[in-house]
């Protein structure tokens, strides 16, 4: 099954792969660890990056994890300090 | 040097202007800005005085490299005993203002006394003068700025002013300057106008002078280079601050409703995106472009036109004025405004969210502030504390975008229910008997990070000095990674720590998200007298923390202040990341005071006193 990837605080900067959407669905051999999704998804630097399934953040330690399943909804969010 | 090494100094009740040499041994040990001015002011004045008395003093002040190339080298702060919170206030602005008095040959500007009618400072390099203000009493800042700068006839007058709401004494009415740039938070406007001060022009021709003019351009120049392309630049170039809007909601941070929430249903008609999207009126977007402060690279500032055919740019506003002034680019919305008058209000109308932070530029008040005291008098109306009697019909619901607009006009010219949140959240809630539904620390208003899920936030929160700000720490990336309170007590207190550094350089809270300490300890060191490595500026930091601290303790605060409204430590959040989860500080309190050298009820310990030379 793929997994859904939906980016948040991109605009038209996310990936090409989204092709300006905000949702894509993403075939990748599952449990994939976080870092290999938002690779192969297009993301080249994680700088800034926080990422959440569900209602759950994935906490930097577990990025390298195989954590990613089938059929998760993986939320891509683009941070930095607001004001 | 990058020190002008003068003072001037404005006696309001004697109308006299004179200037002193700067204390170069307080400028090595508070560098300048926030931390400099700080230290005046305790030399100065009673902690206890009225802050609204002739007693109280408002102290401009530029960091040593204001007014240089350094990239954002263009801020100022505003230093006072704040009138919304009784603490210190010290307001941070750039724009280009700061880079003005700079050039005037200042480090430090201190406004004393009170003037006996309204008034205005006019500074042109050495000459230092005050004029009859009345025509321009009554003012807004939009009128103030350009009618004063033609008065003087040189249109590279710079010019800070007060609009109705500092006049009127709006607890949280803050000082405008380039029209849409403001000394914001904290009330230091309604001092200014306390004062009878309505505006301060200024005129500087002078340079900088630098300790090591081919070091510090090539330490500008690394800094600069590191930052070109470095990715949150960009981010903060092509979307803004208002970009975190998405972030917040999705972690569930946002404070929605007056924090009843933590994610708002209606984020999409109003955050970075629908600011891009072209309207059916004329088939523009809000969003016209990006604006920068001086020696900015950055330019996250935006500027945002109302749709041409909503009605508050249309016939007339409720003094009588043609609301057409409205349809011209200004300001943009900035996360915290956005936040503040969009999901705190519980509304989803971009162009009412645009119009009532115009509106805070053009009368000057504090948009977080302003906003989250009008969620509050909503959150008092749906619990029919407030009625209909008192608010003169206005339906002050979550949601109503025409209640939350005439809220904003009353309270620019203090009429009706506008007086009442003129006075600020904590006394507004006190008045109507609801203490408990003012979103507040030590007085002042939240910023748009909800602390239930942020544990290193509702930190920052409690224990900033002046009052509850997103701007005195950096648990931001941190918190988005892990919602847990580990390790966030060092990482709030040493972030404090060099913030305190950075809002005394002269530089820009955003540009230090970029760079690393390194750059700026290198500039400031090539720049100024003395060895400033990274160490220093830490120890620097520190040490105006500890200052401001002992203001706040002699001005009568305590442990019992470093704490976080009862609806966030008691009402779980619904939604995100700390879905469950309540503020706690129980553990993380106790953590930061022992990493601070401070005691069980938070007062600097004698050895930390002594550390610091304090």
């Amino acid at each position: 099954m793929p997994i859904k990837i939906s980016v948040f605080g991109f605009g038209d900067d996310s990936p090409a792969l989204f092709q300006n959407q905000k949702k894509i669905l993403l075939n990748i051999d599952t449990p994939a660890t976080p870092r290999a999704v938002i690779l192969e998804a297009g993301f080249d630097e994680a700088e800034g990056l926080v990422l959440m399934i569900d209602n759950g953040v994935i906490v930097p330690q577990d990025w390298d994890s195989p954590i990613v399943k089938d059929g998760d909804d993986l939320r891509v969010m683009s941070a930095f300090e607001g004001g | 040097m990058a020190w002008q090494n003068k003072v001037l100094r404005i006696d309001l009740n004697n109308k006299r202007c004179s200037s002193e040499p700067l204390n170069r041994e307080w400028a090595q040990a508070y560098l300048g800005q926030r931390g400099l001015a700080t230290r005046y002011l305790v030399d100065e004045i009673d902690p206890g005085i009225d802050p609204l008395s002739p007693e109280n003093k408002l102290i401009f002040a530029t960091g040593p490299l204001t007014g240089t190339p350094a990239p954002t080298g263009g801020r100022s702060s505003a230093v006072t005993k704040s009138p919304l919170t009784g603490a210190i206030a010290a307001s941070n602005s750039g724009g280009l203002f700061g880079a003005e008095l700079k050039m005037a040959g200042y480090d430090i500007l201190i406004i004393e006394g009170r003037a006996s009618s309204p008034v205005y400072l006019s500074i042109r390099d050495e000459v230092a003068e005050l004029h009859a203000a009345d025509e321009f009493w009554g003012r807004s800042v939009w009128e103030t700025e350009p009618g004063l700068r033609a008065k003087l006839g040189d249109p590279q007058t710079k010019i800070a002013s007060i609009g109705r709401a500092g006049e009127i004494g709006v607890k949280y009415a803050c000082i405008v300057n380039d029209i849409d740039r403001a000394f914001g938070r904290s009330g230091v406007g309604a001092v200014m106008g306390s004062k009878n001060l309505k505006a301060i022009a200024i005129r500087g021709t002078q340079g900088v002078e630098l300790n090591d003019p081919e070091a510090f351009l090539s330490a500008v120049a690394d800094t600069n280079a590191f930052m070109r392309d470095h990715p949150l630049k960009k981010r903060y170039a092509a979307r803004g601050t208002h970009n975190m809007m998405d972030v917040t909601n999705q972690f569930g941070s946002l404070p929605t409703r007056n924090c009843r929430d933590v994610q708002f249903e209606g984020v999409e008609a109003i955050n970075a995106d629908a600011v891009r999207v072209p309207r059916r009126s004329d088939n523009k977007p809000s969003l016209q472009g990006n604006k920068a402060c001086f020696a900015c690279t950055i330019g996250c500032g935006r500027v945002a036109t109302i749709d041409p055919q909503s009605s508050l740019v249309n016939g007339n506003d409720p003094q009588g004025g043609d609301r057409s002034r409205y349809k011209l680019p200004s300001g943009g919305l900035e996360y915290e405004t956005a936040f503040a008058f969009g999901p705190m209000c519980g509304v989803d109308d971009l162009d009412a969210v645009n119009y009532a932070n115009f509106l805070c530029n053009e009368h000057g008040m504090d948009p977080i502030s302003l906003g989250v005291t009008i969620a509050a008098a909503m959150d008092l109306f749906e619990e029919n504390v407030l009625t209909l009697d008192h608010t003169d019909g206005l339906e002050l619901r979550f949601g109503n975008a025409d209640a939350l607009v005439r809220a904003v006009e009353l309270t620019a010219t203090g009429e009706g229910i506008g007086a009442d949140i003129g006075l600020g959240s904590t006394r507004l809630c006190e008045k109507y008997g609801r203490p408990e539904l003012a979103m507040v620390v030590k007085g002042q208003e939240f910023p748009g990070y909800d602390p239930r899920a942020m544990k290193g936030m509702a930190l920052a929160y409690a224990t900033s000095n002046r009052g509850a700000c997103h701007m005195r720490a950096r648990p931001f990336m941190e918190d988005f990674s892990n919602v847990t309170t580990e390790g966030k007590a060092e990482l709030v207190k040493t972030t404090q720590d060099l913030i305190g550094a950075v809002d005394s350089a002269g530089i820009c809270m955003f540009a230090n998200a970029i760079i690393a300490p390194e750059h700026l300890s290198s500039m400031i060191d090539a720049a100024c007298d003395g060895d400033w490595t990274v160490d220093r500026l830490r120890e620097t930091g520190e040490r105006i923390w500890n200052l401001e601290r002992q203001f706040n303790l002699a001005a009568g605060f305590s442990m019992a202040d470093d704490s976080l409204p009862e609806r966030t430590v008691t009402e779980p959040a619904r939604g995100g990341a700390g879905t469950g989860e309540v503020a706690d500080l129980s553990t993380m309190l106790g953590e930061y005071y022992a990493l601070r050298g401070w005691d069980d009820k938070g007062v600097p310990l004698a050895e930390t006193v002594r550390r610091l030379n304090l």
